[in-house]
């Protein structure tokens, strides 16, 4: 039995650390997302966090459990400082400022030499990364998710994402709000990135593009971002499809834009409200509310 | 609760060369309803958005209890204590009668963003607290059968109620009602009246925009009347419908 999961883990032990890695980064993204951040700063926060982290434990002797707090608190911080102006901004705009800092750090990083590498990169970084690391950040990171949207936090940045005017006027600070979400989801895209660099020998400025950013958010609107367990699937998804479409990476672009496209119009809800049943529930609850209503009415 | 008097103070707003609100004073007295009514385009609800910080004003002041809230943000004007509802009903659909008034309750949760994440007992309580408290305005309200229902399912009615029940859950000394009664047919507008009377008998200011003078004249203590953005007469309701700078605001001239 041992036997056939160390066999698995060595076939298999680098699309699941993927999995994994990219499980924490979905739900990176979720967190920006929740508050009606469609950012495409991912990929400048995970340079950030491995740039970073990388440059404390190499060159600097840094633990590597410590290098890739860092990370992640780089990340965290550059988002609040960018935040406050960014934040401002509306839908595009939003989405046009974050692409924007994605390209400066990308730009930065292909020009500071003595510390990123410059074009080449990076190389021979230590794998201190461990699937153990990985699966325990991924359950830290579902736990999280859950806890807030249970709280009256979750219901805040709903009602947010949903009537950010109305929000106000309840006393929510908004701008707070999705000033800490815009943060924590750096913060833990930033570790992503940490941990990533430690997994791969090798980092260089095209790992953490406008590509990256994309991709880490598609696996939340993929699997749908109002189910609890809908990154981690659309992560997982996103991650195993090229694995079955080997034999042609256009194949597997082609496909995935194709399979956003039809997400985004026939599932607004994402894979997820497929397999909960959700918009039938949805549908089934408030004609049961009607006829509650309209019964109560009738007796009264 | 304890209501809060609000006073402005030659408050105007323009939108690009359209005034608004050009230039309007009133009070509001603690533990009366204000009524404020006017015809469409007369600034009441710009007048109500100013209040609450949703447009700051080009000029003048508006005073909570004396003081200037007037520079504050939206949130922070509610965390002082002034609640509103919207006349286009700003609900969460997707969500539970408890769970849209459990958002009113927001700034009074005592745990914080650690509590949560570890699920200490202080959430617990909070929560449960935050809770009893949101289930008595629905009874206030009169709404406690409907508390799980989705708000989406709900009547119009019924919405208002959900609602004004959010907007208590803030523990409000001063609230704005934005034509609560829009759209209610005879009963509804008649236990609407009563629970407005019940907010007011609470302690709680309010300020009531309507358009139905019927209705105003009901519950109202005081009426101010605003026409093209300044306020054209105020008084107790039985003045203000004799005042004929009302009647024809409101009708018209006759024999133009």
């Amino acid at each position: 039995m041992i036997g056939f999961f160390t066999e698995i883990l060595s076939s298999y032990g680098n699309v699941i650390d993927l999995c994994l890695l990219n499980i924490l980064l979905a739900y990176g993204v979720w967190l920006a997302l929740s508050g009606n951040m469609f950012t495409l700063g991912t990929g400048g926060f995970m340079a950030l966090g491995a740039y970073g982290s990388v440059f404390l434990t190499t060159q600097l002797g840094v633990p590597f459990g410590v290098a890739v707090l860092v990370g992640g608190l780089l990340a965290g911080v550059a988002a609040l400082v960018i935040g406050i102006p960014v934040l401002r901004l509306r839908g595009d705009y939003f989405m046009l400022a974050t692409f924007a800092f994605t390209e400066v750090i990308r730009v930065i990083a292909l020009n500071w030499e003595s510390v990123t590498g410059g074009a080449i990169g990076i190389v021979g970084i230590p794998r201190y990364t461990e699937t153990w690391q990985l699966a325990l950040l991924a359950v830290v990171a579902v736990y999280s998710a859950y806890a807030l949207r249970s709280s009256y936090f979750g219901r805040s940045i709903a009602a947010i994402r949903q009537d950010d005017v109305m929000s106000q006027t309840m006393g929510i600070n908004v701008l707070a709000h999705r000033l800490t979400l815009f943060g924590a989801s750096a913060f833990v895209c930033g570790i992503a990135g940490a941990l990533a660099a430690h997994l791969n020998f090798f980092i260089g400025p095209t790992d953490f593009g406008l590509l990256r950013s994309v991709d880490a958010l598609s696996y939340p609107i993929l699997g749908g971002f109002n189910a609890l367990f809908g990154p981690m699937v659309g992560a997982i998804f996103t991650t195993l499809l090229p694995e079955f479409l080997r034999f042609s990476s256009q194949w597997r672009e082609i496909l995935m834009g194709l399979l956003v496209i039809l997400v985004v119009l026939y599932l607004p809800g994402g894979a997820m409200s497929l397999l909960q049943g959700n918009r039938l529930a949805r549908i089934f609850k408030r004609q049961s509310a009607e006829q509650r209503s309209f019964k109560q009415r009738a007796e009264s | 609760m304890n209501g809060a008097t609000l006073e402005l103070q030659r408050v105007a707003k323009h939108f690009q060369g359209v005034i608004a609100v050009d230039s309007v004073s009133l009070v509001a007295r603690k533990g009366q309803v204000t009524g404020l009514i006017g015809p469409n385009g007369s600034g009441k609800t710009t007048t109500m958005n100013i209040i609450t910080g949703l447009y700051p004003a080009d000029d003048g002041v508006v005073l909570l209890d004396g003081v200037d809230i007037s520079k504050f943000q939206p949130n922070r004007i509610a965390a002082f204590g002034v609640a509103r509802t919207f006349q286009n009903i700003r609900l969460l659909p997707d969500g539970s009668v408890l769970e849209n008034v459990l958002l009113g309750a927001h700034r009074h949760q005592s745990a914080n963003l650690l509590d949560v994440l570890a699920r200490l007992p202080r959430l617990a309580k909070s929560e449960s607290e935050a809770r009893a408290r949101c289930e008595q305005l629905l009874s206030t309200v009169g709404i406690s059968h409907l508390r799980d229902v989705m708000v989406g399912g709900l009547s119009y009615g019924d919405r208002r109620r959900v609602e004004i029940a959010r907007a208590l859950a803030t523990q409000p000394r001063l609230l704005l009602l934005d034509e609560p009664a829009a759209g209610m047919n005879f009963a509804e507008k008649a236990s609407l009246a009563t629970l407005i009377s019940d907010i007011r008998d609470l302690g709680i200011t309010v300020m009531l925009i309507e358009h139905d003078i019927e209705f105003v004249s009901r519950v109202a203590n005081h009426i101010v009347v605003l026409n093209f953005g300044r306020e054209i007469a105020e008084g107790t309701p039985a003045v203000i419908r004799q005042m004929p700078s009302v009647i024809e605001a409101y009708l018209g001239l006759e024999d133009a």
